[in-house]
Order: structure tokens, then sequence, then C-alpha cells
């Protein structure tokens, strides 16, 4: 039987021959790879393989929706893009909110696979079962606003659109994708593999709806959730911070708690912090809104009305942009960086990689790492606003020394050389995100250990950053409550990352917003599991050690994904900057990351072993994986718990 | 004399970002509040996050100030 959240199709579209076929979802791929994430790597390991470049017609373009998604359940209106990742070459992935993830329900498909290359720029049009190849020549070259205001103008505007600018044509190796305007598809370079097939954008509508399996039960846990959200204990605090004032909440904490990148990472600690706090950036909001079903309303549009950057429109800037571009440059003008994110969305450009190449770039200058020949008459100075409006652009358009850092940090710090390497702060090659493990010392393995490099999206532990002791004694017991608890602790971080890891999982194939999960920790595996079986009728989703399970084989098909791609172990550590020199000031002054010990613990509990970073033979059998073990053990020779394997 | 530095909607319903405080410790900081500011740190105790120089004390901590510590106020948030 069908199960229901599902809509059971899967629309793969091949751009060369321009031609497009409807499959089903198979009812065992559901059950164990659930939808989203877990989808995306499923069909992404079996289309693949290390031999195809993420910028040729090869690689394979995965749009996924979760059962959830437009079926009411609380903060479910998130999709994601998944491909081989061209700033890394591995697994890349990438969520955003909105409504763009439910009008794919309705159009009728849990996800879209998109492969080969158009001759020409083309759009692609989805009405329900009608598929449509737009010639988009028009568009190639328009910044993600006007190209979208051309598309719903033309073509309807109850269409939900998501698109890349330029420097998604232009294939710049970080290049995002935007979505209905002000949301983004920020990382791992998504938009530089719709450049790559001269895919413009994707635009849906969609006149179906979601079938629930029980409708009675499935409301009865929606009703328990918005009553959670509405009065629980965490209700207040999410409205009056996350609502209120959006994740630029988040700068003055980090900042209190010395974990506000600064200066290219040099240090945790910003006297300026409040210029681009949540509060000065309130004058500056005009507007106030929300996800597909979501009551938190985290997503705040910003204008600056005068002076020198009037008529800057732009969603956010986020916490992840507002360091980034801000006190990560030391850039205090708040207008300025609203300035920049806008551009940044215009262009198609990832706010954290953007910030982090003009970062190593400003720190190369200082140490005389790069030449004025190369910078031709640029002045790459901290807080030097104007030179970093220009670099935005000469990435965008990869003019001068913005086509070497077009190309990410690790390959632009090769490029450059002269010692610049220990600068490029980067994890298997992507930019590392607004965070410092000296200041909270899991960040170390969650950055180390991410499937897409450097990350706060697949396993960032909240229980440590501030300290939740309850949620401590309720997922790791008493015993390990207070160490868990110590974000300057290197103790437990292991077991405590491997665990926010497979939740993440699960929540990214689900798909739900990490609000309510990461942080505030409302949502653990035992809600998903009542919300899913009613509204699936799939009755291993009820339980949960099935879910835990799913989001285990989930976490090691991606690992293992990597490790056909030969990334492995070798590549599993974090910059420098954070091992060897102490935090030079603020709270968190004189601290560095042990990274090593949290690592061992995490591959002990991931039933990996330690030396090779391998995953055991029996861990691939015993979660199903058995076609993913005889792939790579044409490559490797996977160790065996009885047999030499350590942990 | 302390330095109290109150943030997001403590801040905004307070009118006020920054007083200096006379105490020796977290627990005789808040109770030494200007009462407007009590007030509204007393009404959402249970969400408040106090933070003196990185360290993150509990609101009935008793750990003594030298009086040169910066004391942060905040309501909790988190993740990235």
């Amino acid at each position: 039987m069908q199960p229901k959240g599902y809509t059971g199709r899967i629309l793969f579209i091949d751009l060369t021959k321009q031609k497009y076929v409807v499959k089903p979802l198979e009812v065992s791929i559901a059950k164990q790879f659930i939808g989203g994430s877990g989808l995306a790597a499923y069909l992404l390991w079996n289309m693949l393989n290390e031999n195809v470049h993420p910028l040729s017609p090869d690689n394979v373009l995965v749009v996924a929706t979760g059962p959830a998604t437009g079926a009411l359940a609380p903060s479910a209106g998130r999709f994601m893009v998944a491909s081989k990742s061209p700033i890394t070459g591995i697994w890349g992935e990438s969520h955003a909110g909105g409504f763009f993830g439910p009008e794919i329900k309705y159009a009728g498909y849990d996800a879209i696979v998109i492969t080969g290359r158009s001759s020409e720029p083309v759009s692609l049009i989805i009405n329900d079962d009608e598929v449509t190849f737009y010639r988009s020549q028009h568009l190639w070259g328009l910044d993600t606003r006007t190209a979208t205001n051309i598309i719903l103008d033309s073509l309807g505007r109850d269409l939900h659109v998501m698109v890349i600018g330029p420097a998604g044509e232009n294939m710049v190796k970080f290049a995002s994708i935007m979505v209905d305007y002000y949301r983004a598809l920020g990382r791992t370079g998504m938009g530089a593999v719709m450049g790559s097939k001269n895919l413009k954008a994707i635009a849906v509508r969609g006149s179906r709806g979601v079938e629930v399996h029980n409708p009675d039960e499935f409301t009865k846990v929606v009703e328990e959730f918005l009553y959670i959200n509405t009065r629980g204990p965490w209700a207040l605090p999410a409205q009056l911070s996350l609502g209120k004032y959006g994740t630029p909440n988040l700068v003055s904490l980090m900042n209190a708690i010395g974990r506000l990148p600064t200066k290219n990472h040099w240090t945790g600690y910003w006297e300026h912090a409040d210029k681009i706090s949540g509060e000065a950036l309130l004058k500056y909001r005009i507007s106030r809104g929300s996800c597909f079903s979501c009551m938190i309303m985290c997503k705040h549009i910003t204008m600056v009305g005068g002076g020198k950057y009037a008529g800057t429109v732009t969603g956010g800037p986020e916490y992840e942009s507002l360091v980034s571009l801000g006190s990560n440059l030391l850039i205090d003008n708040a207008e300025a960086v609203i300035y920049m994110n806008q551009l940044c969305n215009l262009y198609g450009l990832d706010t954290i990689s953007t910030g982090k190449v003009i970062s190593f770039l400003f720190e190369c200058y200082e140490r005389g790492l790069v030449s004025e020949e190369e910078l031709r008459g640029l002045k790459p100075t901290w807080g030097n606003e104007e030179t970093a409006i220009e670099l935005i652009k000469m990435i965008t358009y990869r003019q001068g020394i913005g086509n070497v850092l077009a190309e990410g940090v690790a390959r632009a710090a090769r490029i450059i050389g002269r010692g610049s390497e220990y600068y490029a702060l980067h994890v298997k090659g992507l930019e590392v995100s607004a965070q410092d493990p000296r200041a909270h010392k899991s960040v170390g393995v969650t950055w180390a250990t991410s499937v897409r490099g450097a990350d706060h999206l697949r396993s960032l532990t909240t229980v440590d950053e501030l300290g939740y002791r309850d949620i401590a004694i309720e997922r790791f017991g008493a015993e390990m409550a207070n160490e868990v608890c110590n974000r300057l602790s290197e103790g437990y971080k292991g077991v405590v990352v491997k665990d926010q890891e497979d939740l993440f999982a699960l929540v990214d194939s689900v798909i739900m917003c990490k609000y309510g999960t990461m942080w505030p920790p409302m949502y653990y595996f035992d809600f998903i599991a009542r919300l899913l079986y009613p509204l699936t009728g799939i009755e291993e989703f009820s339980n949960v050690k099935h879910l835990r399970e799913a989001a285990e084989r989930i976490v090691n098909l991606k690992r293992c994904f990597n490790l056909r791609e030969g990334i492995g172990k070798e590549y599993e550590t974090i910059p420098k900057r954070f091992t060897s020199e102490p935090m030079p000031t603020g709270p968190a002054k004189g601290h560095v990351c042990n990274l090593e010990p949290m690592l061992k613990e995490y591959y002990l509990y991931r039933r990996w072993d330690y030396n090779t970073g391998l995953p055991y033979g029996e861990t691939l059998e015993e979660l199903g994986l058995n076609f993913v073990l005889v792939e790579l053990e044409k490559r490797y020779s996977l160790p065996r718990r009885g047999n030499g394997g350590s942990s | 004399m302390v330095l109290v530095r109150l943030h997001g909607v403590i801040k905004e319903e307070g009118g006020i970002g920054v007083v200096n405080v006379d105490a020796k410790s977290v627990s005789e900081v808040l109770h030494k509040l200007p009462s407007r500011i009590k007030d509204i740190v007393g009404k959402y105790i249970k969400y408040v996050v106090i933070v003196v120089d990185g360290e993150i004390l509990h609101v009935n901590s008793e750990k003594y100030l030298e009086g040169d510590e910066a004391v942060d106020i905040f309501l909790v948030a988190g993740g990235g």
C-alpha cells in the first residue's frame, strides 16, 4: 500500500534531451531513508561515482522534500537540494525554508532529479504533471531578484521560484540558489551546479494536497506541537529572542561567551559587536514573516532607508551572514553589512563562504602574502567596506583576484601559496561557519566530521552552548550531564555530537526546521516518531529505534559517499588556528580545541575504526547498507571488529 | 561597582542598556537592580541567562564578584 505523506512520485528530468519521466518512490526506500536528505543520499549514491566531475553534465542535482513537507506539521516547510559539491568535490547539500518545498509536494513530487546539461539557458516550469523547458537566454546574466520578477510577471505570480544569479552562471564554487527572493540554498555551491547545467531557474505550481494516514491522530499530535510552541516552557524565549530579533539576536550572546568569530576567526570577542547585533538591526526591519506552517517567524526583511546604502532591501541578514560579513571583516557599519548581504543574495553567493574568502584575503594582505600586482590597486584592509563590496562583485564576475577567491578559500590558498594556507579556514574545502571551537569545544568535532565540510547544520549542539542541564540529563544521564553542559570541556562531546548528527539526519529527511530541534531543543526522536506514523501509516516510523537506525544509515551512507571520493579520516581535522593558537582575547582567552579525544569518542559511538576512519563491515551490514559495502570494498579493505580494527 | 549590561527585550522593555550595581554576587546584582529593571528580569527569570566575563552563572549564584566584572543579562537563545 502506498504510504501517505509522500506523493510516491519522483520526477526525473534530462536537460540534455529535454525529456522527463515520473518514477515511483519505492516504499522500502522511504522506510529506510525517510525522504529529503536521506532520499537524496540514496539517489546520489546510486547515480554518481567517483569519476563524475561536479560541474560536468554527468553530475546530478536532487531537489527533495520529506514526508512532513507541506502537511501542516509544525516548521515543516523546508526542502533541500543535493549534488556532488563543486567546492569540496564530495557530498553537497543545502536547505531552505519558505513555501517552495510544499509547492513541490502539491505538484505531486517527493523529489526532482535533474541530469544532463541544456545546450542553452533554460528554466524548468513545473505545473503539476506538466514540465516545460522554458528558454531563458533573456534571463541569463540577470540578478536573482530581476530574474524572479520576470518569471513571475510572465508566467504567474502564484509560482514559487528558485533561481541562480550571475555567480552561479559563472560557476563560482560557492554560488547559492535564491528561493522566492529572500531564502537561500547557500552552502556547498549548488548554484554552480545549476549554472553548469545552463539551468537558470525552477518554478513550481501545484494544485494537489498531501494525504494523511490518520487525520484525527495527526491533528492531535500537531495540536500538541502547537501547544508546545505557544505555551510550552520554550515558547516565550523562542518568541522573544528568535521571533522578535531573528537569528541576529545571537550576536551579542555569542560575543558574551567569546564565540563570535572576529577578524578571520583570529579571536572570538569584538568590542563593536553591539553595532551589528539583533537590537541594532531592529530599526531596519520592515517586515517579519514565517515559513510555511511555522509559528516562530524568525524571517526578517530589512531595508536601509537613507545614506550611502539607501534602497537596500534584503532578507536577513541572518546571524551567520552578519558575522561572516561583519565581525569577521571588522566591518561595524550595519548598513554596509546589510548591503553586502543583499549583493550576495542578488548575485547568488553564499554569504558565509563569501565573507570567509574575503577575510582570508584581508589577512593575507596584512601579513604581506599577496602582492600589489595581484591586487591591482585594491586595499584589502580590515574594516574596509568599500573593498569588501568591490570584492563581492569581482568574485561574482571572476575578475582579477576575485577569480582566485571564486574558487573557494582552499583552492585560493593553493594558488596564492607563500604560507597563506594557514589562514585559509576550511574543512574538506568548505569555509568554516560562524562558531569557534576554542570557545565551544564540540564545534571542533562537528566541523571535522561533518559530511559537507566545516558546517554548523549537520551536528551543532546547543545543549552545551549555554548548558541545558535538564536536557542533558534526559538525553545522556545525570552522570554525564555536568561535563556535557560545559562548552569549554572536551568531555563527552564525541557522543553528544554523534547524537545530534543522528537527530539532524532525521530532521533533514523528514524535513523539519532546526529551530525547534537544534534550538530550542524541544523536539527529539520520540516526538518525530509520534508525528510520522499518523502522517504516513508506516508502522516502523512509530518506533524510535527504527528512526534512530534510519538516521545512522543516512549518516553512514553520506560518509561512504565521501569515502568513495577518497575523502576519509585524513581530512577530518580543523584548521590549526583553532588547535594551536590559544584564543587571544575575550572570555575564552587561552583556550584551544583539543580535537583528538572527541574524535576518538565520536568514532567509537559511530562504530567506525579510529585508525582508518572506515566503518566496520559489520556496521554497514547491521544498517542494511550491504550494497554500499560491496562497492566500498572495491576500494578499501574494510576493517572487521574482530580482525584488528580499533576504536 | 559591577557593570550590568542588559540585552534584547530586557533592554527594550526597561529602556536602558547599562546600569552599575554595588553587589558582590549575581544574586545580589539581581536583587539590587533598579526596581523597573528588577521587575522585568523577574518576569523572565526562568529564561534569563547571566554571563559574567564569559562564564554562565545561575541566577542564584553566590560566586564572589570583585567589582570589575561585566555582567550581561540576556534572554536565552542559541544555535547558529
